[in-house]
């Protein structure tokens, strides 16, 4: 039993880890790309559009479709962490776009009339400004690429899923409980902490 | 404080403005002295607000060329440029997360001002614009009623002390009573600071009381410009339609 515990354990933190490095790279494309394209009506449709097409996609489908990919694709934890970024990606740049295109007009007049330069709005105003929404899309990919990740196992990700696709294929509901439970409790806390995140800062 | 008559800040030749292939502006010949309160007087859609934009770098010319402080604005570096005016829009356009002070503190912390510099500026601003600094300074704008927030928009375009200010319908949106206030607190300002200032408005009672000249704008092309007490004269058919406007107690 001991073991057992070791093991959920170990898969906690594989999922963690898993959640951790899609999230970090998700917000380093989605973020940067967000504000780089508020201004730019067209290419916001069209990145916000391809980012909506990619949700849709069933996951178990994508991890599926990256398999045979060269460099991304394959059995483990890359291909695993390219699919769950696709996911986290809508959420994060359609909430840096809606946090930054939010800043009410007189506000970025006046930044612009008082002689602020690009930078400074962006630093000073847009930034601090789009925080609680950007913030709201972090909440919203953590949660699902915590869920999501469990499908990972499927293609030989490792984390929580190992269990759950042990426990189908045992049909033994304790199996899958030991992966499904963690994952669940590891959602809900990180939707509190990032809500209290969120609470504080605004 | 040297207002010499006949010191322009700022003149416009023959300036001309498209947006989307429509002339907004037409042909505006018009110059600034130093220490004078010039009001653009007109229509929604008359070309006031534009050309203040166009003064401050922000609408770009079709045509003609703008002067401030003798030098083309194609020579100024644009953020240099609306350093050098302060700006005061309708809404105010207060920065939300930072408090009162931060924000008519704002162009000092631009420019690098060393901080106690800057809180010293800050408290002499909110007093001049009628604020008392021990009350207001921490607060944030959510926390200020229409007529305060404008107040604070005043005391930011004045921070760094601008040789001109420019004023896009500042008291448009408040009360008649509020507004009437700031309004006799703008002249009085303006008695202390000397400060030039280029005022749009479509207000002609506003234009009557703190302009020093009006010029009228009509379809993006200047009307009539005259000193403020001989506007009233005018037989110019747009400056009567807005002098009409005043009623028939007060029309001269």
């Amino acid at each position: 039993m001991n073991e057992r515990a070791y093991e959920i354990l170990g898969a906690t933190l594989e999922h963690a880890e898993i959640v951790a490095i899609t999230i970090a790279i998700a917000a380093v494309i989605a973020i940067p790309a967000g504000i780089a394209l508020v201004p730019h009506v067209r290419a916001r449709r069209l990145a916000l559009g391809f980012a909506n097409l990619a949700q849709t996609i069933p996951s178990l489908a994508l991890f599926g479709f990256l398999l045979p990919l060269p460099l991304i694709g394959g059995i483990g934890k890359t291909t695993a962490i390219v699919a769950l970024c696709m996911y986290a990606l809508l959420p994060l740049l359609r909430n840096t776009v809606l946090g930054i295109a939010g800043v009410e007009a007189a506000v970025r007049e006046s930044a612009v009339a008082m002689g602020m330069t690009r930078g400074q709005i962006l630093r000073y105003v847009e930034l601090p400004l789009a925080v609680p929404s950007l913030i709201v899309g972090l909440r919203i990919a953590v949660v699902t690429t915590i869920g999501t990740a469990t499908i990972a196992a499927a293609i030989g990700g490792g984390g929580l899923g190992v269990f759950i696709f042990r426990g189908i294929a045992m049909a033994d509901t304790s199996t899958i409980l030991a992966g499904a439970i963690p994952a669940a409790v590891m959602a809900l806390a990180a939707d509190e902490g990032l809500e209290w995140l969120e609470r504080k800062l605004s | 404080m040297h207002t010499v008559s006949g010191d322009a800040i700022l003149e416009l030749r023959n300036v001309s403005c498209e947006l989307g292939g429509r002339a907004i502006l037409r042909d505006i010949d018009l110059t600034v002295e130093r220490g004078e309160t010039l009001v653009l007087l007109g229509r929604s859609g008359s070309g006031k607000s534009t050309l203040l934009k166009a003064v401050n770098g922000v609408v770009p010319l079709s045509a003609g060329e703008i002067r401030f402080e003798g030098r083309a604005s194609a020579e100024w570096d644009p953020i240099r440029l609306r350093r050098r005016m302060g700006y005061v829009i309708q809404d105010a356009g207060l920065f939300p997360h930072w408090s009162v002070g931060a924000n008519a503190g704002l162009v000092p912390k631009l420019e690098g001002w060393p901080p106690d510099k800057i809180a010293q500026r800050i408290d002499d601003l909110l007093e001049a614009v009628g604020l008392p600094p021990n009350e207001f300074r921490d607060r944030k704008p959510r926390q200020l009623s229409g007529g305060q927030k404008q107040r604070v928009g005043i005391a930011r375009a004045l921070a760094a002390d601008p040789p001109l200010l420019l004023m896009d319908e500042p008291f448009a949106a408040l009360d008649p009573i509020t507004r009437f206030d700031l309004q006799r607190q703008f002249l009085e300002l303006r008695r202390a600071v000397r400060k030039t200032a280029l005022f749009v408005t479509h207000d002609v009672r506003e234009a009557l009381m703190l302009g020093t000249r009006i010029a009228l704008l009509r379809d993006g092309a200047l009307e009539v410009l005259l000193p403020a007490n001989e506007f009233p004269h005018s037989a110019n058919p747009e400056a009567r339609a807005f002098l009409d406007t005043l009623g028939e107690a007060e029309a001269p």
